[in-house]
């Protein structure tokens, strides 16, 4: 994570709710982009995983600081092949590998969300790809502003802002889940010729 | 040095409310760390999130040597809250330096200042 960009984001709520600490800020922006990653598939992540002969479970490779949230799919030398994934990060394909299938790796496609650990370890840096930071800054921000407004009994509590920010928050969400579903290209037709899948 | 970082930072501030600055005090220390403990469990009550991760100690030992060095775990933007707290539960004794509305004073303004922006 690019702690600047994070920082723009601290700024901003912490003007915005007078008298909160810095833990509660972290805690709930960490619940806020766990929650959005989770809902929306926004970070992906691909990776080769090179096969072993009669060998059927694979461990998915997955980037520090981060965790699986599901599996985007799956294909082997440009074909997509079926599996099922047992969480946290193991695949099992269908179809035991035989010599001439090993010698291409399988490409994985997963979703992410934040790891637990950073917040146990009380990091500064989430390891966040920098770009979830511009791209996601206002759901981001208005997630956690909902659920500040949201709380009871606190200075801050305003049920009405809570509404406006929650709703917001929905939107963008679903607005960035569409977004990452068309691979966050505008206007993709939405049918291609049935190659393989044929819908996009 | 930080403001109202330490146990003895909070009895000096107290102490001033108090009008208790000249030995032999009204109110021991002891008798005014206890209030201080007291006021983090009220704080803990109201607002459970200045204590985060919740499973730390909060409490001031007062067993032995008052350690006047220690700090006390509430974030600086609530700090002056606790003084209030300390000194309205001080004055909360039957004495004839203090009445009863001022200790109330002090006690609605540490609930205030808690939960109340504009407090």
């Amino acid at each position: 994570m690019s702690c600047d960009q994070a920082e723009r984001l601290l700024q901003t709520l912490r003007t915005q709710i007078p008298g909160v600490t810095d833990d509660m800020l972290n805690l709930q922006l960490f619940n806020v982009i766990d929650e959005f990653f989770r809902r929306t598939n926004a970070w992906q992540h691909y990776d080769d995983i090179p096969l072993q002969e009669n060998i059927q479970q694979y461990v998915i490779p997955v980037p520090s600081g981060a965790v699986i949230v599901r599996a985007m799919g799956a294909s082997h030398n440009g074909m997509p092949i079926t599996f099922q994934m047992s969480p946290p990060d193991l695949v099992w394909l269908f179809h035991q590998p035989d010599l001439p299938m090993i010698e291409h790796p399988v490409v994985m496609g997963v979703s992410l969300s934040v790891a637990k650990d950073c917040m146990a370890k009380s990091c500064d840096c989430w390891e966040i790809p920098e770009w979830c930071w511009n791209s996601f800054f206002q759901a981001w921000l208005d997630g956690v502003l909902a659920r500040f407004y949201s709380m009871p009994a606190k200075p801050w509590s305003n049920s009405a802002q809570a509404v406006y920010h929650h709703k917001r928050f929905r939107n963008l969400m679903g607005g960035h889940k569409q977004e990452a579903e068309k691979g966050f290209v505008h206007s993709l037709p939405g049918w291609n010729f049935p190659r393989v899948g044929g819908w996009m | 040095m930080t403001a109202l970082e330490t146990v003895g930072q909070y009895l000096k501030e107290a102490r001033v409310l108090l009008q208790d600055v000249t030995p032999p005090y009204r109110y021991e220390d002891v008798e005014l760390v206890d209030c201080l403990n007291i006021g983090l469990l009220e704080a803990r009550r109201l607002r459970a999130d200045l204590f985060l991760p919740l499973n730390k100690g909060i409490f001031i030992d007062t067993n032995g040597t008052l350690d006047r060095a220690a700090k006390v775990p509430i974030d600086e933007m609530y700090r002056p809250a606790l003084v209030y707290y300390i000194v309205g539960r001080a004055q909360l004794r039957d004495d004839e330096a203090t009445t009863d509305q001022r200790s109330a004073a002090f006690m609605t303004k540490f609930t205030s200042q808690l939960l109340v922006i504009n407090s």
